[in-house]
């Protein structure tokens, strides 16, 4: 599997020691049982990160400690029987919802402080990928529901070409439901939701940086509260815990109110436009403080001002309302290291003639935060979703998958847009001074016309838009609003469209 | 927006073939021509030959243009084939004055014909394919079936069936004597219910 071109670049490098390096990827090569294309991909990416270490005068001793053998484990022997998982209660509705150009997609992104090396990025995933290996799937057909099957193969890094959160081909049985991309000093990671949630997004992005940083040289050590990649995947971490939650709150309602929408031009390609707005944490928190709301009230508020910004053509009536979600991370309330979705979302409803006075909003946000996000009420949206996946269960997929296209667009009416915000994002203590910031981009939804994220690294707090429409209404009063905070906001972003 | 600092993000490429696009397009030119088929149809009067476009566009759809979102894969796409081109061919028949070839003999003939071809592909790459055993199976299941509908007197037994069933039947045996275990496995997740 060595390739002669590799042979005669490695003894150009290091005449007299080349059978050492010869003999590790020998040994290496007897390790990977995958299928032959595979298994010469990985092969062909052991070649290039020896000629890059050789290129950088690291050692052969040094090169051959980076790539030890035993980061491969028997990750990349034969498929293990028992390598398959069945979804969790929130993943079952994403495959049965997507259709030929919307899936549900998300991003997150490590910003590094230098340009981020293809080839070595390739290896820390070859290695990092064995850690998780309930992320090292492929979506399947079952007779109830989908589920996820184990592949063995060599999954790609990608340049960054095309549009973020873009949709993603898993009708193949050996597509897996994630990408890996890099474009200049960002690496991002993009998931099909039925994977897992932000999360388990950033678990995987924090992993999979650390191994790129210490291949990369860098002192990166072990750190209690962080994935190590020799470690086994434990079972708990990809537990479905929706049924082990609390059911003692009751159920909500299944039938929700229409929410007014965001107004705008659908572009042909989606997403139309990614917007970063890069805030200094202390200043935004300080800022909020003096209105007496914390940044997440603070932002929400400031969106539905820009909802209904947008909003000309619809027909309002008098108990017309604009309803905002907040995905809630459940791993607060319930001790659980499940990578796998656990998070609900709690509504944000105000009415559409209430929104004028920006302080009355802020209190009436704040005051709905805090009854909303309870562990009684959304138990009781995870009871509802729980009896639905019951009383589902009996009926075969391809009349659910036949159902579903129809009814999801109608569960997006009851919100007009949501805001996620993942908190403030921690790396291990040795690999900080090696990130610059973070974003996360929440894919385009069938109806919604915006969705919009917040992340904070260190002093960094990103608010990332992403949108489908053509008008900038929207995130121009965001930012409006974020102005007469008196909070100075860099933007970036990606062309207009 | 406007925004003055797009470096962070690429220039973004222009798909140069757009199939979403195109299947979309055919789709709205076959639902027009079959409505305009069906209304001149009715204007003139006489046969319903207008059947005969609908059938003919979604034998066309389903050979060419339609694919699973997920588990896309050639086993899917011969039962696809077979099952479309068959009911086709039993609606020309019927039109025609129900003289019974496409029962009797064309139909059983492409159904064995997939059932051979499916199975060739099963055992070959039997690995790779396992995972499509559901379309196979239902489809040996449906041949089998066959046999009772001949029995019932629904269909007239002929050759084409007889050989359909014993196809049927021995990919079924096969399948099961080779590769019993594994297929029960792949039965516990196609089956599953949490």
């Amino acid at each position: 599997m060595i390739t002669k071109k590799f042979k005669k670049l490695l003894n150009r490098w290091v005449k007299d020691d080349d059978k050492i390096i010869l003999d590790f990827l020998e040994e290496t090569s007897e390790k990977i049982k995958i299928a032959r294309y595979y298994k010469k991909g990985i092969m062909k990416d052991y070649e290039q990160i020896i000629l890059y270490y050789l290129n950088h005068g690291v050692s052969i001793d040094e090169i051959l400690n980076r790539l030890n053998l035993e980061k491969l484990n028997s990750f990349y022997q034969y498929k293990r029987i028992n390598d398959w998982y069945p979804l969790d209660h929130a993943a079952k509705s994403y495959p049965l919802a997507m259709s030929a150009k919307w899936m549900s997609i998300f991003r997150v992104s490590m910003y590094l402080n230098e340009r981020v090396i293809p080839k070595v990025l390739q290896m820390a995933l070859n290695f990092t990928i064995k850690r998780f290996p309930y992320f090292a799937t492929a979506v399947r057909y079952g007779f109830f529901w989908h589920y996820i099957d184990g592949i063995k193969r060599r999954f790609k890094v990608e340049k960054e070409e095309s549009v973020p959160c873009g949709y993603m081909d898993v009708a193949h049985g050996i597509h897996a439901s994630f990408r890996v991309l890099y474009y200049k000093n960002r690496i991002s990671v993009e998931f099909f939701h039925i994977l897992t949630d932000g999360s388990g997004a950033l678990i995987f992005l924090e992993t999979l940086a650390g191994e790129y940083l210490r291949l990369m040289g860098k002192e990166i050590t072990r750190e209690v509260g962080f994935f190590d990649i020799h470690e086994e995947a434990q079972e708990t971490e990809f537990e479905n815990y929706f049924p082990k939650t609390d059911k003692s709150s009751g159920k909500a309602s299944f039938v929700e109110k229409p929410s007014l929408q965001i107004e705008g031009t659908r572009t042909l390609v989606q997403p139309s436009q990614i917007i970063n707005f890069e805030m200094n944490f202390n200043e935004l928190k300080t800022k909020c403080k003096e209105h007496g709301a914390t940044v997440s009230v603070m932002i929400l508020t400031m969106m539905f001002f820009a909802v209904k910004a947008t909003i000309k053509k619809q027909k309002i009536k008098d108990d017309s309302t604009i309803q905002i979600q907040v995905p809630v991370n459940m791993r607060k309330y319930y001790p659980t290291r499940t990578l796998k979705n656990f998070s609900m979302v709690a509504g944000i409803r105000i009415r559409y003639h209430d929104i004028n006075n920006f302080d009355e909003v802020l209190k009436e946000v704040d005051n709905q935060l805090k009854i909303r996000n309870t562990k009684e009420e959304l138990d009781k949206i995870m009871t509802k979703t729980n009896l639905l996946i019951d009383r589902l269960k009996y009926v075969p997929l391809f009349l659910k998958s036949l159902v579903m296209p129809f009814i999801y667009p109608n569960v997006e009416k009851s919100y007009a847009t949501c805001f996620s915000n993942l908190g403030v994002i921690k790396v291990r203590k040795s690999m900080e001074s090696y990130v610059d910031k973070y974003d996360c981009v929440l894919g385009t939804l069938v109806l919604n016309n915006a969705a919009v994220s917040m992340n904070t690294y260190k002093d960094k707090s990103i608010l990332s838009i992403n949108k489908a429409i053509k008008e900038n209404t929207f995130e121009e009063t965001i930012l409006k609003h974020l102005i007469d905070l008196g909070v100075n906001v860099d933007i970036y972003g990606s062309k207009e469209r | 927006m406007k925004i003055e600092d797009i470096g962070m993000y690429p220039e973004y490429k222009k798909k140069a073939f757009d199939i979403v696009l195109l299947k979309k397009i055919i789709l709205y030119f076959f639902l027009i021509t079959s409505l305009i088929t069906l209304i001149v149809n009715l204007a003139i009067g006489g046969k319903m030959w207008f059947l005969y476009v609908i059938g003919g566009q979604a034998v066309f759809w389903f050979v060419f243009m339609s694919d699973a979102m997920v588990e896309s894969g050639i086993l899917r796409k011969v039962v696809q084939i077979a099952i479309v081109v068959s009911l086709f061919l039993f609606l020309v028949d019927q039109m025609a004055g129900n003289s019974g070839w496409a029962i009797n003999v064309v139909i059983p003939i492409i159904c064995f014909s997939a059932v051979i071809a499916l199975s060739i592909i099963f055992f070959i790459q039997f690995k790779r394919r396992l995972t499509n055993i559901l379309y196979f199976y239902v489809y040996l299941i449906l041949g089998l079936f066959s046999m009772l509908l001949g029995f019932v007197g629904v269909i007239k037994i002929s050759w084409p069936w007889i050989v359909l069933a014993s196809c049927s039947l021995a990919s079924l045996i096969l399948t099961i004597v080779l590769y019993r275990g594994q297929i029960i496995h792949e039965f516990k997740k196609k089956f599953h219910m949490r």
